[in-house]
């Protein structure tokens, strides 16, 4: 394949990854606490490599303020998925749901830690940590939803994007 | 080490800082009076007019204090639950919509912004709990 050929497709790609993230949110928007980005992160930064998918997750940040509004979870979304990329390409490679289930795990029970650091920045020490500890019922949720969603789909959604080719 | 192992020690960490988390939470909780307490209630609303209710309530937190209240008649709000509690968006007909104009109901109590949503927010005697519209 040529160079441009290759770069064409990979916007197609990174375009393609957006969209899906975008439907997904508003898939499950009315369960609170409960969605797929974790996973699709993840799954897509495997196979995708982190470029690409650090390139959809902005993309996604953007789509979400357009469609919502600049909010100060807006800050929050430029940084955090670039981060679960960051932990994705730091776990070592493996075929095993568990390993990524726990990373998707941990990343939902920090999740409310993550966002506080914008907080931190805006309001201080004292605000970051009682906003942290208001949200820890919800990142608990988050959490455990994350480990499931991650141990159910990550083999499914693996072997379906096995068949792309990268 | 070998990886299923570490695959375990990990599961184990994880669960470590959710229980973490969790004992965090609760030992932080504000404690909720109970008993009858003497508290107002105030909405501000987009023009800055003030209206105030005072209330003698056993409400142990906000929500409630706004459902009681709502009872009355004179008072009235609507919300839903989103990732961080209750969220309140429309009180005494007037709609805050922050992905139309950047408004929004604030909570403040004793004069200062909370640092809860509605329905964590504790109740106390003699404070002074205010609905604002702001943008």
């Amino acid at each position: 394949m040529t160079e441009q050929g290759r770069v064409l497709r990979q916007i197609t790609y990174t375009a393609a990854m957006t969209a899906i993230m975008e439907a997904a949110k508003f898939s499950l928007n009315s369960i609170a606490n409960v969605e797929l980005i974790t996973l699709l992160v993840i799954v897509f930064t495997r196979r995708f490599g982190w470029k690409m998918t650090l390139a959809a997750s902005l993309l996604f940040a953007v789509l979400e303020c357009m469609w919502w509004g600049i909010a100060t979870w807006s800050a929050v979304y430029f940084y955090i998925w670039p981060l679960l990329i960051l932990f994705t390409v730091l776990v070592p490679s493996s075929q095993d749901p568990l390993v990524y289930s726990i990373l998707a795990g941990a990343f939902g029970l920090l999740f409310g830690a993550f966002c506080s650091l914008f907080t931190l920045v805006t309001a201080g020490w004292n605000a970051a940590v009682a906003w942290w500890i208001a949200g820890i019922p919800y990142d608990l949720v988050h959490g455990v939803s994350n480990f499931v969603i991650c141990l159910l789909l990550f083999k499914p959604l693996q072997k379906a994007l096995s068949y792309i080719h990268a | 080490m070998k990886n299923t192992a570490k695959k375990w020690i990990a599961l184990a960490l994880v669960l470590v800082l959710a229980l973490g988390m969790f004992f965090i939470w609760r030992n932080n909780q504000p404690a909720a009076q109970e008993g009858s307490k003497e508290v107002t209630l105030e909405v501000v609303d987009s023009k800055g007019e003030t209206k105030t209710y005072s209330v003698k309530t056993d409400a142990e937190y906000l929500s409630q204090l706004m459902d009681e209240v709502q009872k009355s008649g004179d008072f009235s709000y609507e919300g839903s639950v989103g990732d961080y509690g209750l969220f309140i968006e429309t009180v005494n007909g007037e709609t805050a919509d922050y992905s139309v104009d950047q408004s929004y109901w604030a909570i403040y109590v004793n004069g200062d912004m909370g640092q809860y949503g509605a329905d964590t927010q504790p109740v106390e005697d003699g404070g002074v709990y205010r609905l604002a519209y702001e943008k």
